[in-house]
């Protein structure tokens, strides 16, 4: 009984305390982007704004900082992410059906044929890909042989390209449709419905969870995207989605001189801005986060 | 749809030959309906996996014995050059071993506190769905965005987060972080693993959630007490998704580049140079992507091997 109880406050220490270190930095950026610079400099521990001072956001947002960059930034990246959204769960629900519930010759290699590319990790062939990209042929002034031009390197195209088949988003969705019973589908096919009729009316209902576990996925990968868009835009400012443009103009404020110079509450509210998106959506959707991820290995 | 073969209606006869071409193809195309589908729809698919994951995967290889200034076409062929000299030079070797080093603290980090705290927030505890909620958040948020903030959070003046926090508690003077070769791998592996162990912690979750809750009913029937469940029932049963988290973990761990590339640049001293970083430095900073490329396939190789060793143990203990 007493050994119970210790436990308990232990565990509730333990998790208060975990909160804490997790939570810290984003409380501090959150708070710090409603003080002045004044108030910020007298900080002990975390910032706490007397008044909500929404004046950071406005220069962010109305540009008198010559910062008007982030809203195109901002729109470029939602572009990105209704690509993304609509490509990967249309590839996940049609491939997850063919590789839960059709039977056709050379079904298994096919599988391990994506599988395996899920192995590959992004990054490592990253240069390769910025190759491939840059001598594409008959794109940005390149010849048919992929010569002369520069390709799609620092051109739209580069920013919705890559990653159109999310393996990943499909494996998920196809184990949990091996977790579905198929007579639906059959008395479906009786009277007669289609494929899409079949996807669409009777398994995307069926699928929730794991659908919304695809989005939230997407959607955080998608505005967080930071690496590719170095490689492939960064000469082009007109392209720069919102991870790159803000990780640069707090680079740009942090190294013009010393900490007097220094606009942190500035860098906080941009810092801010860029995070609550994805928070606001994984808090809206993450009753069925955990929900979705269930039956992932168990029978990979 | 609702038209059928007419012969059949006409109640003639029903024989093949009798059918026209269209007919029979339609008969064709049910009979192979699965195939026909599963092909139309994966065709697209595979031919953009060709271009975009195994062509690249082939030009990994070919770039690494080459060299190549992203400027000039094409490529030179320079054979074992590039690996002869990461393999050699100290400078890479050093690189290879922060990314091993780096890498498996925070694998480790992450598997022991990730493990640890699904089995704490599996249990019946008050504000469960707030505390699950807090260790995902970080992993919602940039990173790239985060590690720009570390810098501000590390700035080696007294108005740097971190030295603030340690004066009001300790009441020690401002610590240079940026240039301490030993804090600052330290604060890499910290970030890196505050950023990625509410990954785990889900995964992991959503493991211990599968597991039938009928077995600890018999098991409490049975007397066994919670060490015993841990032991005989949970760990046992969750093997498959500790291999897998390893071996996704260890595929991230190794490819740590966020804080490299934004919070350190690799310094001080190359202390927290990582491959993945050190690859995109000497590809568009020393415009030499050969150099890059053959770090990569390295990276590749130890992998490859470190999933294949994890997953032989897997079998030779569970089969």
């Amino acid at each position: 009984m007493n050994r119970g109880l210790v436990g308990r406050i232990a565990t509730y220490v333990y998790l208060i305390a975990a909160s804490v270190v997790l939570l810290y930095p984003l409380f501090f950026m959150l708070l710090g982007s409603f003080v002045t610079l004044d108030q910020y400099l007298r900080t002990k521990i975390i910032p706490i704004p007397t008044t909500l001072n929404f004046g950071e956001y406005d220069k962010i947002v109305r540009g008198s900082l010559g910062q008007s960059g982030l809203l195109q930034a901002m729109q470029i990246t939602v572009i990105r992410v209704v690509w993304y959204l609509s490509l990967s769960l249309l590839v996940a629900l049609l491939g997850g059906y063919v590789f839960s519930r059709l039977r056709f010759p050379g079904k298994q290699f096919l599988f391990m044929f994506f599988l395996s590319g899920l192995m590959v990790p992004g990054i490592l062939i990253s240069l390769p890909t910025y190759m491939v990209l840059a001598r594409f042929p008959l794109a940005g002034g390149n010849n048919i042989q992929g010569v002369g031009g520069h390709g799609f390197v620092n051109e739209w195209p580069a920013l919705f390209i890559l990653g159109m088949v999310d393996v990943f988003a499909m494996f998920l969705v196809k184990q949990n449709y091996d977790m579905l019973p198929g007579e639906y589908e059959e008395a479906a096919i009786m009277d007669g419905a289609g494929l899409f009729t079949i996807i669409f009316r009777i398994y995307v209902p069926m699928l929730r969870p794991v659908l919304t576990a695809v989005v939230i996925l997407v959607f955080i990968g998608t505005w967080n995207d930071y690496f590719y868009p170095l490689l492939l835009v960064a000469g082009n400012n007109d392209l720069t989605p919102i991870a790159l443009a803000v990780q640069r103009m707090i680079y740009s404020f942090s190294t013009r001189g010393g900490v007097q110079m220094t606009p942190f509450p500035t860098i906080f509210a941009a810092a801010t801005l860029m995070s609550t998106p994805p928070v606001l959506l994984y808090l809206a959707l993450q009753r069925y986060f955990v929900q979705g991820l269930v039956g992932v290995g168990l029978k990979g | 749809m609702n038209e059928r073969p007419s012969t059949a209606r006409l109640g003639g006869t029903t024989r093949a030959a009798s059918l026209s071409v269209f007919e029979r193809f339609r008969v064709w195309r049910f009979r192979h309906r699965q195939p026909l589908i599963a092909y139309v729809i994966l065709t697209p698919m595979v031919l953009y996996f060709i271009i975009f994951v195994w062509l690249p995967l082939i030009f990994l290889f070919v770039l690494s014995f080459a060299e190549w200034n992203i400027i000039q076409w094409p490529p030179v062929f320079v054979g074992f050059k590039n690996y002869g000299k990461v393999v050699m030079d100290p400078y890479y070797l050093r690189v290879i071993l922060n990314t091993i080093i780096l890498g498996g603290a925070v694998l480790a980090i992450n598997l022991v506190v990730g493990f640890g705290t699904a089995l704490v927030l599996n249990q019946q505890i008050r504000a469960r769905g707030v505390f699950r909620t807090i260790w995902y958040l970080p992993v919602v948020i940039s990173g790239a965005v985060m590690a720009q903030m570390m810098v501000i959070f590390l700035h080696p003046s007294e108005s740097g987060v971190i030295n603030l926090l340690l004066k009001m508690v300790l009441g020690i003077k401002p610590v240079l972080w940026p240039l301490s070769t030993i804090w600052m791998p330290v604060w890499v592996v910290v970030f890196t693993a505050w950023r990625s162990v509410g990954w785990v912690v889900t995964f992991f979750l959503a493991g211990l959630q599968s597991i039938d809750p009928v077995l600890y009913e018999a098991a409490k029937i049975d007397g066994a007490n919670g060490r015993q469940v841990l032991w005989y029932i949970t760990i046992p049963l969750m093997v498959p998704i500790i291999i897998f988290a390893t071996v996704t973990g260890l595929i991230g761990g190794l490819q740590m580049w966020e804080a490299p590339l934004i919070m350190t640049g690799g310094g001080p001293g190359n202390s927290t140079n990582t491959m993945v970083f050190s690859m995109y430095r000497d590809a568009f900073s020393n415009l030499s992507v050969g150099l890059g490329t053959t770090q990569a396939a390295i990276l590749l190789l130890i992998l490859t091997i470190g999933i294949g060793l994890q997953l032989s143990f897997y079998r030779r203990t569970y089969e």
